[in-house]
């Protein structure tokens, strides 16, 4: 698991790059809590097919979630590997676009949260944790409460963008004419700072989950709930504007700059704004390309465009 | 399947001066804004108020606004808005209903007059606690209740008021306090106590102005930073209360000589 302090990148698959950065939270380093977030990146490749996974959790920060730091890079592991390996059974077979997304949007939530219950119980069993702040009847629940986190999980494949997420925090897609999608909609909890979490007992029916062509390609970001926050919520108009302006930074100075930018820029957010831990995972997709045996419209995006992710 | 991961380093650049390292790329635009939390004082300003009670109420609010000041700079990520209802023959704004930053909060001096509606100042107060009127993403709200009578409204409004309170998501999540003024047989104890959602708190009995003085200090103060801790918690469908949970308040040892 790469420490969350630390800016990561996968390769070019052909498919587009993805970067990743968390910082800990201005609010953290004052009470001298850790960074509750993590994320994880993944590219490669399964039967000839190229993808790229990458996830984001947010680690709930109230006592009765004291576990939660580990929760959180346990569910981006749980999630990375149920995506990679739901790829993996259908790269292979040759599925049909629409069976691939659907079963997706059926098995994603059950699976990952699944994979997730279970690093759990192993983590649990494997070390000694202290009492539990808030005592419950059943160990099993109560582990899961300690270890409570949210999670985002993305894959991108020839032709398919496929998200999921339980909880709070931000999935943006920015196509290349500028327009911004949430994919999504928003976390339904409706007030203050609680969220669906992945140590709900009905954990896998509070899943939202998408489907989107690859198309034109865009940048797809993933960011826990301290950014948008930062600008008083995702639907709010300056975080558009931030969505926008980042956008157009990476156009400008390439990615690698914006990367080499970033852990100071989210410093600077938290500290001056939501105090939270920021975590941003940011993928730079590249258009799908025009196979022959693919009846799709040729993209209109000139290749000069994507010069430079 | 591979995993390539690699550190991009940081840009650096040289001056005159030296060797420095810089951002080189300006910051994304867009206004940053901290998480508000929004106060609301519930004043009793009936007739019975008047003397000495009102004027320890006047001078311990100001009191305590650079208390709470004080106390949440540990959380400069808070912006605190502040409102004050005032209620007699009916409830209406002391403040408000525009929320005011902490920092330019003035209390203006209650005056006295009429009867107890504290029901219609619930009904003002749940109005407000909408999901509508409050950010999303703020923190829970903090309202606290000053009294030293009966609600002269009809009880089965002000009990209606209370159930408005515990049926808004922002009502629930709130930190809602209450104190009560003077003789215990002179306010209505269970009444107040419906309004408050902290059992470590119950309801504060200020028996005299040194205590009343105390009380709203602690309250405000306490209720205030328990708030802007604001840490992120998983929902739990059988749950209906605050997320906030205060301390117990101090004893209090105060003298016989100058009781309300």
């Amino acid at each position: 698991m790469p420490s969350p302090e630390e800016f990561s990148c996968t390769c070019d698959t052909g498919l587009g790059w993805v970067f990743g950065c968390s910082r800990t939270g201005a609010s953290h380093i004052r009470a001298g809590r850790p960074c509750e977030d993590a994320y994880a990146l993944w590219s490669g490749s399964s039967g000839a097919q190229p993808c790229i996974a990458f996830a984001v959790a947010d680690g709930h920060g109230d006592p009765r979630h004291d576990q939660s730091r580990t929760g959180a890079a346990l569910a981006v592991d749980a999630a990375i590997t149920e995506l990679v390996a739901f790829h993996r059974s259908y790269a292979d077979g040759n599925i049909p676009r629409q069976q691939f997304r659907a079963g997706f949007k059926t098995d994603l939530p059950r699976r990952a949260t699944r994979r997730w219950r279970e690093l759990v119980v192993q983590d649990a069993g494997r070390r000694t944790l202290p009492p539990a702040p808030v005592p419950q009847a059943d160990v099993q629940d109560q582990n899961f409460t300690r270890y409570g986190t949210t999670l985002i999980a993305a894959l991108v494949v020839n032709d398919s963008i496929l998200l999921g997420q339980i909880g709070d925090g931000d999935l943006v897609l920015v196509r290349p004419d500028g327009s911004i999608e949430f994919p999504l909609p928003r976390d339904p909890v409706p007030a203050g700072n609680e969220t669906h979490s992945l140590s709900s007992p009905d954990a896998h029916l509070l899943w939202r989950t998408a489907t989107l062509d690859r198309g034109k390609g865009g940048i797809l970001l993933a960011a826990t709930d301290g950014i948008s926050d930062s600008f008083n919520g995702a639907e709010s108009e300056e975080f558009s504007i931030f969505v926008h302006s980042l956008v157009d930074r990476i156009h400008t100075y390439g990615t690698e700059a914006v990367a080499a930018a970033m852990a100071g820029w989210l410093d600077r957010y938290s500290s001056v704004a939501s105090g939270d831990d920021m975590t941003l995972v940011w993928a730079c997709i590249t258009p799908e390309e025009i196979r022959p045996d693919v009846p799709e419209p040729v993209p209109d995006v000139p290749a000069s465009a994507w010069e430079g992710w | 399947m591979t995993l390539y991961c690699y550190r991009i380093e940081c840009v650096i650049s040289a001056d005159k001066g030296g060797t420095i390292i810089e951002d080189t790329i300006p910051i994304p635009d867009g206004q940053v804004a901290r998480k508000q939390l929004h106060f609301f004082w519930l004043a009793d300003c009936s007739d019975s108020m008047r003397g000495k009670k009102i004027a320890t109420l006047n001078q311990a609010i100001r009191e305590a606004l650079p208390e709470i000041q004080k106390a949440v700079a540990a959380y400069p990520q808070v912006d605190i808005r502040m409102r004050a209802i005032k209620f007699s023959d009916d409830a209406a704004w002391h403040v408000g209903p525009d929320p005011v930053p902490l920092d330019e909060f003035v209390w203006p001096e209650l005056e006295t007059s009429g009867l107890t509606a504290t029901a219609k100042a619930l009904r003002l107060l749940a109005g407000e606690l909408t999901i509508e009127r409050m950010p999303r993403r703020g923190l829970p709200p903090v309202c606290i209740l000053i009294s030293d009578g009966f609600c002269t409204d009809p009880s089965e409004e002000y009990n209606n008021a209370i159930a408005e309170l515990g049926k808004i998501p922002w009502g629930i999540k709130a930190v809602r306090l209450a104190i009560a003024i003077g003789d215990e047989s002179d306010y209505n104890a269970p009444e107040l106590l419906k309004f408050t959602n902290q059992e470590s708190v119950g309801l504060l009995k200020a028996h005299s102005p040194e205590e009343l003085v105390a009380y709203i200090k602690w309250a405000s103060v306490s209720a205030s930073v328990a708030s802007s801790r604001g840490r992120s918690r998983g929902t739990t469908a059988a749950e209906e209360t605050s997320n906030v949970s205060l301390e117990s308040p101090p004893q209090m040892i105060t003298s016989n000589t100058d009781l309300f």
